[in-house]
């Protein structure tokens, strides 16, 4: 048995099947995560609507969001006469893929990792970014002037608001000094008074801001803003198409929230054994993710000018200070 | 682009036609008739700069349904049922102007309980169609809680209004010399509570949504509407209320009740989107102020005249007749042949005139600023196109 | 009554209708040439008044386009409600645009041309509104046989200074019959009738 594995290690190296492992773990919690969240957001809403909610398919309605993906698959895909084929499906696939390579580098618990990448944090950066490719391909290539509105928009937020992001991420660094997202989970203690978010409330503050603008969250949803762009980029799209934009959304939504828990909110750590820093790790997680869906449900659509002034004067200005503040203070 | 200059429809090439030469290639682009934040089947054909708008025209008709000549097809009873579907959420007042109308022509006495409740029930079906609107204005603002709540209080209304006229929506419930049926106690019982949960939920209102800060930057400054404008467009109601001027048929031509009770008109001169909002929230409390002292001064006695006409044949002559509907002037003129059938009808409605000045309105805003001036303007569609 | 002939001094009035409030709605209407159409908007505007509809009435003579004005202030001095009217004929139906005073107006008359056929010249905009364009009748124009005479609804008419027109002439409309109007059906009747031809 034992002279199999070392057969098969021989063969394939061991990290590899590490990351295929993780690999099949992180798809799997990208499907299961989408389902939960669909419902979690509509009952969420319920809940601040005055309202029941789903709960007529299954016990409580749990199963709504099963029906709504079998719904989603089944119907048919259309691509619009006159669109460039290749951009409008290429977009949804563009905006998925990349999704199980962020969730790679992220350590959910102590040693529980799926590529522990000393540049982890790089290539969150890096890949979050094809996101904006996604929405500009699917507004181009949908042939319609409302999805190459919400394309605009989308490319000019994220570019307004990638800057104070990376700032604000750049001042963690700083102080940790490795783009390794374990090790800045180690950089933290296991009390709240010693996680990053106390030391830089600024650069908390501002990453929370970017991560609704970069995951196009209410109220900075304008590329699809309903009520003004109809449904922004992803008019054109039905089934699947639209499925996989629904389902990249609160991938990207956890993302965001892993990412900030890691930089911020001390990761996995907190008191209790070890063992159980995965409990702790989702439980910022999607505390980070009730706290968008709050958001969402309460607040009205910011104008987009207002948007850009939003990141443009307040906040790169707030974090060039932040930065700043971190290397004087914290490195000093 | 070839294609682009052969789509579109004769609206889009006259629009396009009317481009000036500089602005040529300019994005035009049609926001409707399918459109979220139009309520509706109205459609705006835009020019576009960038995000600015640099040209919008209004193009209406779609849910055109000739109701002036259907008029003059039916009999004064028949047609009555028609009133509920000009404007669906302010049915009542659209009831009111017409039969008042006629009973004009005919000179009809309505008894007193009759105008008392006339006035309860068209207070609470403005009351009604203001919390439509604050929810789905907000809707297009982009927050999707207020209408919930607005239409969990305005249930409660709508239940009471079904208790007594039977429908929920497109009501028929006024006759000529009076109402259909009397109200009872239940309702009377049943609209105090729902005046005491109202003036329990308006300042909710306030504190949830009126002062959020995003809102304000919404609607503050947005779509600055000159009072000499307004008067210009024939603007009525809470838009010209907006713009200071304190203008309401319920004052200025008295009709039924309304002298004998104390309410105020509100009016906000900034005129820009937000003045008209708190135009409307603001005539929520009237409204409530006004149900709750027609409650209390509700004499007794008929709710119908007794000697009310079976058969309706006017004298020779014209009449016209207006009331004040939850978006402004509610006019129904009348021109009778002294035949059963009307020899002209006709029907001003007020969104029509409140519509006619956005595209003025619009030039050189924002797009999600345009959408919240179109949302600021109360617009119901079926009463635009009648 | 008074003021409202000082509103419109000077203008050709062809005729003026003599009308209660309490009975049909406005103060004062006026019937007027197409020439001075124009003149008496723009007095109108002045006065502060504002624009509430403009349609159309089928009648044997011809189209009647009738406009309605209302002030917002009510001024004891002014008078409240407002109506102009302008007949023009079937064949070649066209009445000056005042959508340059009143812009509210453009779209009334835009309707008016959907209904009735009626060509407001110098109208900017001047396409339907509110049918499709393809769509090539006027639904409110009633056939010949249903048509009424206007002098049937003059009862109440006196001519401030007849003019002889071209096309149409007030002198009939004195002896407008108005005994005439009150058919035994007529709920009533009587009394409105009666009160109208006092005031006249």
């Amino acid at each position: 048995m034992s002279s199999l594995i070392q057969f098969i290690s021989r063969l394939i190296p061991l990290e590899l099947i590490h990351i295929l492992i993780g690999l099949v773990a992180i798809l799997a919690f990208i499907g299961v995560n989408g389902l939960v969240l669909v419902y979690v957001e509509r009952k969420v809403a319920g809940f601040i609507q005055r309202r029941p909610g789903p709960f007529e398919v299954g016990p409580w309605g749990i199963l709504q969001t099963l029906a709504d993906a079998v719904k989603l698959m089944g119907k048919q895909l259309f691509s619009p006469s006159g669109g460039d084929r290749l951009l409008f499906w290429l977009a949804p696939m563009l905006a998925f893929a990349p999704l199980p390579l962020l969730f790679m580098t992220i350590p959910v618990g102590k040693n529980l990792v799926a590529f522990d990448a000393n540049l982890g944090l790089i290539l969150i950066l890096a890949f979050s970014g094809l996101n904006v490719l996604a929405l500009c391909f699917a507004g181009w290539g949908s042939y319609n002037k409302w999805s190459l509105l919400g394309a605009i928009r989308s490319v000019s937020q994220a570019v307004a608001y990638e800057i104070p992001m990376l700032l604000a991420v750049l001042a963690v660094t700083l102080t940790t000094g490795t783009l390794q997202l374990s090790a800045i989970v180690d950089a933290q203690g296991v009390w709240p008074w010693q996680w990053h978010f106390l030391t830089q409330p600024a650069g908390f503050i501002i990453y929370l801001i970017c991560a609704f603008a970069e995951t196009n969250r209410a109220p900075f949803d304008l590329p699809e803003a309903e009520s003004e762009l109809t449904a922004g980029f992803h008019t054109e799209y039905s089934g699947m198409g639209f499925g996989l934009f629904f389902l990249a959304e609160y991938s990207s939504m956890v993302v965001v929230s892993s990412v900030c828990t890691v930089l911020f909110l001390g990761g996995w750590k907190g008191p209790g054994p070890e063992i159980l820093g995965f409990v702790w790790f989702f439980a910022k997680v999607y505390g980070l993710v009730l706290l968008m869906m709050w958001v969402r449900w309460t607040f009205p659509r910011v104008r987009f000018d207002q948007l850009l002034n939003i990141s443009w004067r307040w906040l790169i200005p707030l974090s060039l200070f932040n930065l700043l503040y971190v290397a004087a203070v914290v490195k000093i | 682009m070839t294609t682009e200059t052969l789509c579109g429809d004769f609206y889009t090439h006259c629009f396009q036609a009317e481009q000036d030469k500089e602005h040529e290639g300019r994005l035009i682009i049609n926001m409707g008739p399918q459109h979220p934040s139009t309520h509706g089947v109205l459609r705006v054909i835009v020019e576009m700069e960038g995000e600015y708008i640099s040209r919008a025209e209004p193009v209406i008709g779609y849910l055109h349904r000739m109701h002036e000549k259907m008029g003059e097809i039916k009999t004064y009873h028949q047609y009555m049922p028609n009133m509920g579907r000009v404007d669906y959420l302010h049915a009542l007042a659209w009831n009111w102007a017409y039969i008042g109308a006629v009973e004009k022509l005919c000179q009809i006495e309505v008894p007193r309980r009759a105008e008392f409740i006339r006035v309860i029930t068209c207070e609470m079906n403005r009351i009604c169609s203001h919390l439509v609107w604050w929810g789905a204005y907000l809707l297009d603002l982009g927050a999707f809680t207020p209408i919930m709540y607005s239409f969990d209080d305005r249930e409660q209304a709508v239940d009471l209004l079904q208790m007594i006229t039977g429908s929920r929506l497109t009501y028929c419930y006024y006759r000529f010399g009076g109402v259909r049926t009397d109200i009872n106690d239940a309702f009377i019982a049943g609209t105090r509570d729902f005046c005491k949960l109202m003036k329990s939920r308006l300042p909710m209102y306030k504190d949830l949504v009126t002062d959020n800060y995003i809102l304000r930057k919404r609607c503050e400054e947005i779509g600055v509407l000159p009072l000499e404008m307004a008067r210009r467009y024939g603007a009525t109601g809470p838009v010209l209320r907006g713009s200071g001027q304190k203008y309401d048929v319920r004052r200025a031509e008295p009709y039924s009740v309304y002298p004998e009770l104390d309410f105020e008109i509100p009016a906000f001169p900034e005129g820009d989107a937000m003045a008209r909002y708190r135009v409307r929230v603001a005539e929520m409390e009237q409204s409530v102020r006004i149900i709750e002292q027609s409650l209390n001064m509700l004499p007794q006695g008929d709710f119908m005249a007794p000697k009310s006409p079976k058969r309706i044949k006017p004298p020779k002559g014209d009449v016209y007749f207006a009331v004040e509907g939850a978006r402004g002037k509610i006019g129904v003129y009348i021109i009778s042949d002294g035949s059963s059938t009307p020899y002209r009808l006709k029907l001003r409605s007020p969104s029509y005139s409140n519509l006619s000045l956005f595209a003025e309105l619009a030039k050189g805003t924002l797009l999600a600023d345009a959408v919240s001036i179109l949302g600021s303007l109360d617009l119901v569609i079926p009463e635009i196109d009648r | 009554m008074k003021t409202s002939e000082n509103l419109l001094e000077g203008l050709d009035i062809c005729a003026q209708t003599r009308c209660r409030y309490e009975q049909c709605g406005c103060v004062t209407a006026v019937f007027l040439d197409q020439v001075q159409l124009r003149a008496a908007a723009s007095r109108l505007f002045e006065a502060g008044y504002h624009i509430e509809d403009v349609t159309g009435v089928d009648f044997a003579e011809g189209i009647e386009v009738i406009y309605h004005f209302d002030h917002f202030d009510h001024p004891v001095d002014y008078p409240a409600r407002v109506t102009l009217r302008v007949l023009t004929d079937h064949e070649s139906p066209e009445v000056p645009t005042i959508s340059d005073i009143f812009s509210g107006a453009g779209w009334h008359e835009r309707e008016c041309f959907d209904f009735f056929g009626v060509t407001f010249s110098d109208h900017p905009q001047f396409r339907p509104l509110l049918l499709p364009a393809e769509f090539d009748q006027h639904p409110l124009l009633k056939p010949e046989k249903n048509r009424e005479s206007l002098y049937a609804f003059l009862g109440a008419c006196e001519p401030v200074k007849p003019v002889k027109g071209e096309r149409y002439h007030f002198e009939a409309s004195v002896e407008a019959p108005v005994e005439a109007q009150k058919t035994p059906e007529a709920l009533a009747s009587s009394d409105t009738g009666q009160s109208r031809s006092e005031k006249a």
